[in-house]
């Protein structure tokens, strides 16, 4: 009886700490590459200026009509393709979108019908922006954890251009669409998370007039020709939660693992924009040589940010296998959370 | 703290592209020639690393001069 309820404690041990391998990454990157040359020609303003703002040389652009789950449906199907993956053992889909297909059915449903995968299958939209990788990330481990599942396929992307009126010389700076996908399986790695949520601030980042709130009217479709939405963004404001926000949760993240910056190999966090990110390295005092910033050549592609770079970082040869990589996204919401893995 | 006119200095210094000897703390920051919204969140972010103050976005709204700035500083400073 005391044996089996030790074997029953170890277990419960064994089982309770775990973490997430991701296996393999894949981008889907469009063809349409907006530069600081079209922008500085369109506004008026010099592409110097505009770098200076942004740190951002280049942004991806959907093509008309395609949209965020056909792109995360070719980043998944070249994920099979190049690394050889049996699609029949993924049990669980996770979408991280704002962009959704319909307002019914989950567009994971039918995600999972586009890709072939199996019917033996949990699908989900996560419907989150800049903090979505790292929820996304805590679901997984949560189902894996849980014995739920077993291989998760979870894809990121978002078409935050459609969204950007014509005339926010801003906005376009900024935001790219790009879709990734990513094979996770669980590892032994003793895994945390922490999340946090602030709503009060939803109003400094907001995709407006694009669902049952404040619905598209004829006024407004005539005034802008923006059917799915206007995304409005207070910048002083969303750089004043990031600057508070994230160097506490880089703290908390570090107390929970009981690490110190030394003890993390890379950091990769959501790239908003070069500028916020380098105030938020300073304050946190990583030391430049770990911060990976790769918004330069990709912009600010929201839920996908994090695979980009990781993905990006890999190639370069900066990440590798068995490294210890802190995770953190943050933004729209306001909603927040960070982890730390071993990649 | 440091003075007002170190401060002044130390802010200016981190405004590229911007004369330092045009800025004194009764400049107008937001008359200043080439202003952008990004020289608000250089504010922010050189009060929050030197002075370990964060300014909120009233602050900013309730302020003009680069000594608003200074004094808004002084009376947040831990």
């Amino acid at each position: 009886m005391i044996e089996s309820l030790h074997l029953c404690m170890l277990m419960h041990k064994f089982t309770l700490y775990m973490g997430v391998l991701l296996n393999h990454i894949a981008t889907y990157l469009p063809e349409t590459i907006l530069t600081n040359d079209d922008l500085a020609l369109q506004f008026n303003t010099s592409k110097e200026q505009i770098f200076k703002n942004t740190g951002i040389n280049k942004r991806y652009v959907s093509a008309r009509g395609e949209i965020s789950s056909d792109m995360v449906v070719k980043a998944a199907e070249s994920l099979f393709k190049d690394k050889a993956i049996d699609k029949s053992e993924i049990d669980f889909l996770i979408f991280c979108s704002e962009g959704f297909d319909h307002k019914g059915p989950a567009t994971s449903c039918l995600i999972q019908n586009r890709l072939g995968l199996s019917t033996n299958i949990a699908c989900v939209d996560l419907p989150y922006g800049c903090s979505g990788y790292v929820y996304g990330l805590g679901m997984a481990n949560a189902y894996l954890m849980s014995g739920m599942c077993h291989k998760v396929l979870f894809l990121t992307g978002d078409m935050a251009t459609t969204v950007i009126h014509k005339d926010d010389v801003e906005l376009k700076s900024i935001f790219s669409d790009i879709g990734t996908a990513n094979l996770i399986t669980k590892s032994s790695f003793n895994q945390h998370f922490i999340f946090g949520t602030d709503g009060s601030g939803y109003t400094n980042l907001i995709v407006d007039h694009s669902a049952s709130r404040n619905p598209q009217t004829i006024e407004k479709l005539q005034e802008n020709n923006m059917p799915l939405g206007h995304m409005k963004m207070q910048s002083t404001e969303i750089f004043l939660f990031a600057v508070k926000t994230v160097p506490k949760l880089v703290a908390d993240i570090l107390k929970k693992y009981e690490y110190g910056i030394d003890d993390v190999d890379l950091f990769v966090f959501h790239q908003a924009s070069y500028f916020m990110l380098e105030v938020i390295r300073k304050k946190c005092k990583i030391p430049k040589d770990k911060f990976f910033v790769n918004i330069e050549n990709f912009g600010n592609s929201v839920s996908s940010t994090i695979p980009v770079a990781l993905n990006d970082a890999e190639r370069q040869g900066i990440l590798k296998k068995g490294m210890k990589v802190m995770l953190a996204g943050f933004g729209i919401g306001y909603s927040w959370g960070a982890t730390i893995i071993e990649y | 703290m440091v003075s007002i006119e170190e401060f002044t200095s130390l802010l200016a210094a981190e405004f590229e592209d911007i004369d330092p000897q045009t800025i004194t703390p009764a400049t107008n920051y937001r008359e200043i020639k080439n202003w952008s919204s990004m020289y608000a969140l250089i504010i922010i972010a050189f009060v929050d690393a030197n002075y370990d103050v964060q300014l909120n976005a009233d602050n900013l709204k309730n302020s003009q001069t680069i000594k608003d700035i200074y004094d808004i500083v002084l009376s947040k400073q831990p």
